[in-house]
């Protein structure tokens, strides 16, 4: 037996069991192992076996006396091999007519018509293609360091320097810019754990007709140090901004805001104009904390709310956007951000806990309309909390209970400037009541206090110094089994790219108000330690499916004059 | 103001409503052939075992891997313990596995993800099927077991998404108001808004990420392994 052949026999003997559970000649995913691979670069180069490269076929009458090795093929055998056949990086077809007295290996390749002809040996096909560079007619194995390296590269992050130009979009299509466009240079340096990144961005907004105007032109620039990795960091930087913001961000989320104004007309954000610049720190400790600290000087100015194009208009006006606060404001703020939950998009447990509380000295002293919004003094000076947490609890395997507390708002100071003012509206906060849609009297949810059509005209803003929401849901997965019943103990379930084929029922329950902070009136103002009791609270009711990218729920108002159930949908997760 | 959601609501509930009969349709090919997760439990001598077969199937993975996009699949198994009110995550373990087109080579390769940079390729393969093989192959995560009494169960979720679309993906990002690089380099603009178009109707439609969830039976360790 030649040292080859013993090789090849050795192989076989000593592989796991594992391999051994495979049919004859069935091919074997997965990398080939180094033993397999020495063995057949062994065999190839042998100086007593036959090579050939490239196809090759042994017709009926041909006998290769010896061992056979393949470099590429395909190869087709109708004759007979007295000794053992190897392929490498080829496929091999097999006629009735074939013989083969020793063993088959292929590596790299399959073989067709496997139970045809006779092997007396074993046969053994790897789909996986062996590497291996050539020298002097020998072949020599080699590691694919190529891709080792290319993965490795993309598990640690981009770790070359990058010289970007970027184009996308500041914020999410709006009645005040329409598109807004961003464009410009990104250099990010990447030294180890280090990171530096400039970024500076133009912002073009398309508005209702496209010029180059002041108004359509905005900016953004950063210049941020980062060690560490995304998981565990701190950074520092600076940044200026030239940009419209929303006021309300916790609520209705910005793709679902894009997409109704987009397809009709229903822009369920306000906005403001921030010019200027601040200094900020951010501490990552591990992945599911984030703390960040900010100071800056802004220039705030209102937004107008512009004639901008919608796909499914319907004649409709586009709402009035509320007028901001004018003036120039000192900031301080800090955030902080819990994230345990196990899945992102589909959390089944843990906690999300989003804090911010920003101190703002403003000086209003040249803002155009103070006394319209009964201010009187030079400057506001303002702090204002807001906690959004959410628990995410598995009560049982099919089975979760979810419940979201929201609550901010004014916590000294003199007065919240307009955009910085709340209100539990909307079909994320309480989707039974129409959006802003006045809260009986007095109004707990924009606390509103103007006549109805002065409201209006104003395009329905928020007014509340403090809101607080409270939200739960039962929700229990389902399967949808069109052909009867399936018995199966345990559950698969997939999703067709964003709509799942199985969804979750959900039972939901919301309550909520907003108020104003001063002496106590008849239910709408409350002294800054009290807090209203859960009976003033507007709630709702209802119960819905969720396919994962698309619910379909209806809410049932409980309080108030309207009793009429709302249908509503929702692009992801309530929350 | 009070019908002003309900006009875009009920347009979208009838458009979703109208589509629930074509989401449940795929289910009928999980039962086959479709995209699915096994799980094996843990016996006396061996871990618990997942294997995600057909994957990459249908879609258009297979055009998108050709053109030059990577092909990801993130898998996440977790340990679930059920309590008597709640239901607890003991374990978890997470990995990747990359297929990638090399153009020049024409052959397709195979790596797994585990842990912070640790790589093991199962593969370089001239075919796609081959390549699908590879991705089906039964990994034992080093999740640990499960102590004797209580009841757990296994959970493993699946995303199979394909790589590189994030700089495409131009009208998702405007409605998102997401600050991230639509065009790098070289792309030009107009391609990327076009593509970036397609992309976010594919999504809507059935494109280019998938998602499998799939979860065992409850089972209970005996106090000589078994279970």
């Amino acid at each position: 037996m030649s040292y080859h052949r013993l090789w090849l026999v050795l192989l076989v003997a000593l592989l796991p069991s594992t391999l051994h559970a495979q049919t004859r000649g069935e091919p074997r995913a997965g990398r080939v192992p180094n033993s397999v691979s020495s063995a057949v670069i062994s065999a190839y180069n042998n100086p007593a076996t036959r090579k050939v490269e490239g196809r090759f076929v042994l017709s009926v009458t041909d006998t290769v006396a010896g061992t056979l090795a393949v470099l590429g093929g395909p190869v087709t055998v109708g004759g007979t091999v007295l000794g053992d056949l190897v392929v490498i990086n080829g496929d091999m077809r097999l006629d009735s007519t074939a013989v083969i007295t020793g063993s088959v290996y292929v590596v790299g390749g399959v073989v067709f018509n496997r139970t045809r002809g006779r092997v007396d040996g074993d046969m053994q096909v790897w789909r996986s293609r062996l590497t291996y560079r050539s020298d002097s007619g020998r072949i020599i194995a080699e590691e694919d360091q190529t891709m080792l390296s290319r993965y490795s590269r993309w598990r640690e992050g981009p770790g070359a320097d990058l010289k970007d130009i970027i184009i996308a979009s500041a914020n999410s299509y709006n009645r005040v810019e329409q598109l807004s466009i961003l464009f410009g240079p990104r250099l990010r340096l990447n030294r180890g754990e280090s990171r530096f990144t400039l970024e500076a961005l133009g912002i073009f907004r398309t508005g209702d007709r496209l010029s180059w105007e002041r108004e359509n032109l905005g900016s953004r620039l950063l210049a941020e140090f980062r060690q560490g990795t995304e998981q565990q960091h701190f950074a520092l930087g600076v940044r200026h901004t030239d940009e419209v913001d929303a006021v309300e961000k916790w609520s209705l989320s910005a793709a679902e805001s894009g997409l109704t104004s987009l397809l009709f007309a229903r822009d369920y954000r306000d906005y403001w104009n921030r010019f200027g610049g601040s200094a900020f720190v951010r501490v990552v400790p591990t992945g599911a904390l984030e703390f960040t600290v900010a100071m800056g000087r802004e220039r705030w100015d209102s937004r107008d709310a512009r004639n901008v194009f919608a796909l499914f208009r319907g004649g409709r006006d586009w709402r009035a956007n509320p007028g901001a606060l004018e003036g120039t404001v000192n900031l301080l703020s800090t955030t902080a951000r819990i994230d345990t939950r196990n899945d992102r998009e589909r959390p089944r447990d843990g906690w999300l806990i989003q804090a911010e509380y920003e101190r703002g000295d403003m000086d209003i002293s040249r803002s155009p309309n103070p006394e319209e919004l009964a201010l009187t003094a030079p400057n506001l000076t303002y702090g204002r909390a807001f906690v959004d947490a959410r628990r995410y609890v598995r009560i049982a395997p099919l089975t979760s209970v979810n419940i979201r507390v929201v609550a901010g708002g004014l916590v000294h100071g003199s007065a919240l400037p307009p955009q910085r003012q709340l209100s539990v509206s909307g079909v994320d906060a309480l989707p039974g009541y129409a959006f802003r849609a006045l809260g009986g009297e007095p109004d707990v949810a924009m606390c509103n206090t103007l006549p109805e059509s002065t409201f209006a005209e104003r395009g329905r803003p928020a007014s509340c110094d403090r809101i607080a929401l409270v939200q739960a849901e039962l929700k229990g997965d389902f399967r949808v089994a069109l052909f009867g019943a399936d018995k199966r103990d345990d559950d698969r379930r997939w999703y067709a790219d964003g709509l799942r084929a199985d969804g979750s029922w959900v039972v939901f329950a919301n309550s909520g108000r907003g108020w104003l902070t001063g002496p106590r009136d008849g239910g709408l103002t409350y002294p800054r330690s009290a807090i209203p009791s859960l009976s003033t609270f507007r709630s709702d009711v209802g119960v819905g499916v969720d396919f994962g990218m698309l619910g379909v729920y209806v809410a049932q108002p409980l309080s108030g004059a309207t009793t009429t159930p709302r249908v509503f949908v929702r692009v992801g997760a309530r929350f | 103001m009070t019908s002003a959601l309900s006009f875009a609501t009920l347009s979208l509930a009838a458009l979703s409503l109208a589509a629930l009969p074509f989401a449940a349709l795929p289910l009928v090919a999980q039962s086959t052939d479709g995209p699915r997760i096994d799980i094996a439990l843990p016996t006396a001598t061996s871990n618990m075992t997942v294997r995600l077969r057909n994957a990459i199937d249908g879609g258009r993975f297979e055009e998108l891997l050709r053109n030059g996009f990577d092909v990801r699949v993130h898998m996440r198994v977790e340990l679930w313990k059920m309590g008597r009110f709640f239901n607890d995550v003991v374990a978890r373990e997470e990995w990747d596995v990359i297929v990638h087109y090399d153009q020049f080579d024409q052959t397709f390769d195979v790596a797994r993800l585990e842990g912070d940079n640790m790589v093991s390729p199962l593969g370089t393969y001239r075919r796609l099927a081959d390549a699908k093989a590879a991705v089906a192959l039964p990994h034992a995560p080093p999740i640990g077991r499960p102590g004797p009494g209580q009841r757990h169960y296994y959970s493993v979720q699946a995303e199979i998404e394909t790589l590189d679309l994030k700089d495409l993906d131009e009208v998702s990002r405007w409605l998102r108001g997401e600050l991230a690089p639509a065009v790098q380099g070289r792309k030009n603009p107009g391609t990327a808004l076009g593509r970036g178009l397609r992309t976010l109707a594919s999504r809507l439609m059935g494109g280019e990420v998938r998602r499998l969830e799939a979860r065992s039976s409850p089972f209970r360790v005996r106090d000589d392994g078994g279970k």
